[in-house]
């Protein structure tokens, strides 16, 4: 027969830590999601770097094959392009990276049953995301004053991806929640990353497409985004109301999207 | 507002859940109190309702009905309160593969909120008391499962939450990583923390817990210390037999088993001592001991793997 020694350490125990919650101010939500970017973006970029490459492959294939077939000409468009669809494929690739915490790893439900809201949690996340996509975008902006189109206004196009990067780092993260598989998750998020940022109007300017269907390519918040980047950089000049409703409506997918994330992402399962 | 008294850590009244258009709830009807600073172990088979129960009092799942209440708050409507005292470390959770058992501690605690300068000396020592000092900075894709695993338990244990939610925490362990584990366990409830464990292992369930409750088919079929469990069953002695004896012999005596190729007959002391006596006279093989909680565990659920029809644990 086994017996079974019952385990009871009667010693005084060395691991007295006050009780009771630690109180959760605004330093302690910053630490949070610090700590969420640094462990789950900067030390997996500099102990796998791959990781860097994988993420900025597709825009700068697409920034290539524009300047091999449309000349220099294309090249600038390209390069808003290929800006938007780096911003927009980190927030989108957020989305599969959540889906695999959740369901491959656990790590949301370890979260969860944590003092660190699901807010905190999407933007430590995105900026953990934000990291491979860095050196890209130094890239990019090198590239951007080797063709002097930093100008006065290039704070405004500063404020236009950051606004690419919230926008979509709540959608994807909204979307991540509701992803059943993981097997689902990368395909979801590439089809997804396809349609806002390789058919709209992203790395080409909206004139190439017939006046008739324009209307399709305003439905994407991604046209609208080259839209702004493309006046903000002296591209191509475009009517007041036109831009005023780009603004508009980049904000209002903005303010949409990120309250989705706060509030209506599945955190809790039902 | 508080609702609970200070003595309760996990109080559930009628709790259910049904996960999605299942005929058979995961969960049905518990009605449960878990005192504080003790070590409660849910037993049971796969797909018994252990996780789903623990899912709900750690806030990651909604009940479908009833109430839970986790140290004295709603654990539906209260969340927030409930979350900043508590840690879980979920069913199959697993390591990040670039990151090392320091670094997964540290994520830990300052995803939480503590300070880098308090949360380092914490980490060291949580990875030093489970055993883990030696492989602090080796990647976790070159760890064995086990040291995985115990990095995992790290995780949760060193944030010093008030409650502690475990499931399985030791599986894939080996006898005495599962005995560091343990000893800290118990380290934690001395210093007034609550533990809810679940397992399939009724050894760690018996050298452990304070109070067990047996979960089958998502409903509570008993709840008690081991001594108020093994009580509960009528006879007393189990008589183990491997040769010299059929099965329709044995009813005369108790309640035949067959465990293996053995058969095994619960008690009481008058009748397996006839037996004992009878087995020496045929010279059959037979080992006599005093009923465990396995004997408890079967006598309530049955023999078989699962208890489930396909729904979650």
């Amino acid at each position: 027969m086994v017996t079974v020694e019952k385990i009871d350490n009667q010693q005084e125990n060395p691991r007295q830590a006050p009780l009771g919650p630690r109180r959760r101010g605004l330093s302690a939500r910053l630490r949070s999601i610090g700590a969420l970017s640094y462990y789950s973006g900067i030390l997996v970029a500099i102990r796998s770097p791959g990781f860097i490459v994988f993420s900025s492959t597709t825009p700068f294939t697409v920034l290539f094959f524009l300047f091999v077939i449309g000349g220099p000409s294309f090249i600038s468009y390209g390069l808003i392009g290929a800006t938007i669809s780096i911003l927009v494929g980190a927030g989108l690739f957020l989305g599969a990276d959540a889906t695999y915490n959740r369901l491959q790893f656990k790590f949301q439900d370890f979260c969860v049953a944590s003092p660190l809201p699901a807010v905190d949690y999407m933007l430590g996340l995105s900026l953990g995301e934000l990291t491979f996509v860095t050196p890209s975008l130094v890239v990019l902006i090198c590239l951007f004053g080797y063709l002097h189109l930093i100008t006065w206004s290039f704070p405004l196009a500063i404020v236009v991806m950051l606004l690419a990067w919230v926008f979509s780092s709540a959608f994807g993260f909204f979307l991540s929640t509701f992803i059943l598989r993981s097997r689902s998750a990368f395909s979801v998020t590439s089809l997804v990353s396809t349609l806002l940022t390789v058919i709209p109007p992203v790395f080409y300017p909206i004139e190439v497409i017939p006046p008739s269907y324009r209307f399709l390519a305003y439905l994407a918040p991604t046209t609208h985004l080259s839209i702004l980047m493309q006046s903000v950089l002296g591209l191509q000049s475009y009517p007041e109301n036109q831009l005023l409703i780009s603004w508009a409506v980049l904000l209002g997918f903005t303010v949409f999207f990120f309250a989705l994330a706060a509030f209506k992402a599945r955190w809790r399962q039902p | 507002m508080q609702v609970a008294s200070s003595g309760i850590a996990i109080e559930s009244i009628s709790l259910s859940k049904t996960y999605g258009k299942s005929s058979r709830p995961a969960v049905a009807d518990v009605t449960l109190e878990i005192p504080r600073a003790t070590i409660f172990t849910l037993l049971g088979k796969n797909g018994a309702g252990k996780t789903t129960f623990l899912r709900m009092a750690a806030t990651q799942l909604k009940p479908t009905s009833g109430t839970i209440r986790v140290l004295g708050f709603d654990a539906v409507s209260q969340t927030k309160e409930v979350r900043e005292r508590i840690a879980a470390v979920p069913q199959e959770m697993r390591t990040f593969e670039s990151l090392t058992p320091y670094d997964h501690v540290m994520f830990a605690l300052t995803a939480r909120g503590w300070r880098v300068g308090e949360a380092r000396p914490q980490a060291r020592r949580t990875l030093s008391l489970l055993g883990l000092a030696p492989y602090a900075n080796v990647h976790s894709d070159e760890l064995s499962g086990g040291l995985r695993q115990r990095t995992l338990v790290a995780m949760a244990l060193a944030t010093e939450a008030e409650l502690i939610f475990l499931d399985e925490p030791t599986i894939g362990l080996d006898p005495v990583a599962r005995r560091a584990v343990w000893k800290l366990m118990v380290d934690l409830k001395h210093a007034g923390k609550t533990i809810l464990l679940t397992t399939h292992y009724l050894d760690e369930a018996e050298s452990i817990s304070d109070k067990i409750a047996i979960v089958s088919k998502g409903r509570l079929l008993k709840v008690g210390t081991v001594q108020e469990l093994k009580s509960a069953l009528r006879e007393t002695i189990r008589v183990d037999i491997s040769s010299g004896f059929t099965e329709d012999e044995l009813h005369g005596f108790g309640k035949v088993m067959r465990v293996g190729e053995n058969l095994r007959v619960l008690t009481d002391e008058q009748r397996g001592s006839r037996l004992a006596s009878l087995a020496i006279e045929r010279k059959a093989r037979a080992n006599v001991s005093p009923v465990s909680l396995d004997d408890v565990f079967i006598d309530l659920v049955g023999e078989g793997e699962n208890d489930d029809d396909g729904g979650a644990d």
